[in-house]
């Protein structure tokens, strides 16, 4: 009786630490490789498998999917794509793709035509993605457009490429057919092969902007792309109102801000 | 004798009164240079002052009566035909 006894009770006490004792899991941040997809439009995702994962999540700003593969190809534009291992309730720190354009509100450009030197009259994008106007005699290389209201009795947005001689050899163009849309609304710049180097402007007019700097087609080492909002054309001051949204992320078309 | 005196007399009165004559006219000439003098003086005074009202005549034109002078509006470069991409 007592064997008995001291064996059911050594039984239920593996049993009882066996239950009690559970698993800790820990899962570490998934290794992942971005790559913008040809002309910009998509990025592909790519990581290691993370030990003890049942699967991964992927977050396309607030929007959650659920995958089990080691890759992911997003073709919706964000601000931001996160990617984490997951086992059960258990998720592992985040990946983080930040793709949040940069926006510059109320920059004032002058014609071309306005000879006051202390007016700049032509506009371009930092290292840091603002948006600025420059001078295009004192400060020629950092000009990505021009105000052009000399020709044809209409304001422009001009690449510096295209003036004898040019004011830099950048190729930067603005998109051609129209688009109809507000600032926020347009999520991704037009694919390149639907942008001109000199683009009629209107009041409230949005387009879209390809640089492509180093004037040899798209790539992700030195284009970038940009969405600009023409708020005002005051033909008696000779300037206009602008404001901006750059993709800090060369090469890629993504351009959300709402 | 009696004319030789009277002659003599009258060569010095001649003599005399004729260097008068010159005497006034240097004292009057002597005078009216000085005149002569004092209007040249005057007048480069207020050829001076002329000057100096003219430079602040400017001066002050210059600082409140100032028009905007509009710059020369820089010729249009040449451009090239609009390039797609």
């Amino acid at each position: 009786m007592i064997k008995k006894f001291t064996y059911l009770t050594l039984l239920t006490t593996i049993i009882f630490l066996g239950i009690s004792c559970e698993e800790t899991i820990t899962l570490t941040k998934p290794s992942v490789t971005a790559q913008i997809e040809p002309n910009g439009g998509a990025v592909k995702f790519t990581w290691t498998a993370v030990e003890g994962a049942q699967g991964y999540h992927v977050y396309r700003d607030t929007v959650k999917i659920s995958i089990s593969g080691l890759t992911y190809t997003e073709t919706i534009p964000a601000k931001v794509i996160k990617i984490t291992a997951y086992k059960g309730n258990t998720e592992s720190e985040a990946y983080i793709y930040d793709c949040t354009p940069v926006i510059t509100d109320n920059v004032e450009v002058y014609f071309m035509s306005d000879p006051n030197p202390a007016h700049p009259s032509g506009f371009g994008f930092k290292a840091n993605g603002q948006a600025q106007a420059f001078s295009v005699t004192t400060n020629a290389n950092d000009v990505d457009y021009t105000v052009e209201d000399r020709y044809e009795r209409t304001t422009k947005f001009f690449s510096p490429n295209a003036y004898t001689p040019a004011i830099n050899p950048k190729k930067n163009m603005t998109n051609d057919p129209s688009i109809s849309q507000n600032f926020d609304n347009l999520n991704m710049a037009l694919a390149p092969g639907s942008y001109i180097t000199q683009r009629e402007i209107a009041v409230d007019g949005v387009y879209a902007l390809f640089m492509d700097r180093d004037n040899d087609g798209w790539d992700t080492s030195s284009d970038y792309f940009a969405k600009v909002w023409v708020k005002n054309i005051d033909q008696a001051n000779l300037k206009v109102t602008l404001k901006c949204a750059f993709q800090p992320r060369s090469g890629l078309r993504w351009l959300v801000t709402k | 004798m009696k004319k030789l005196l009277i002659a003599t007399l009258l060569i010095v009165a001649i003599f005399v009164i004729g260097c008068q004559a010159p005497q006034e006219l240097k004292t009057k000439i002597d005078s009216q240079a000085e005149q002569i003098k004092n209007l040249e003086t005057k007048i480069n005074e207020q050829a001076a002052t002329i000057e100096q009202l003219k430079t602040d005549f400017e001066k002050h034109i210059a600082e409140f009566h100032k028009k905007p002078t509009t710059p020369a509006k820089p010729p249009a470069p040449k451009i090239k035909p609009p390039e797609k991409g």
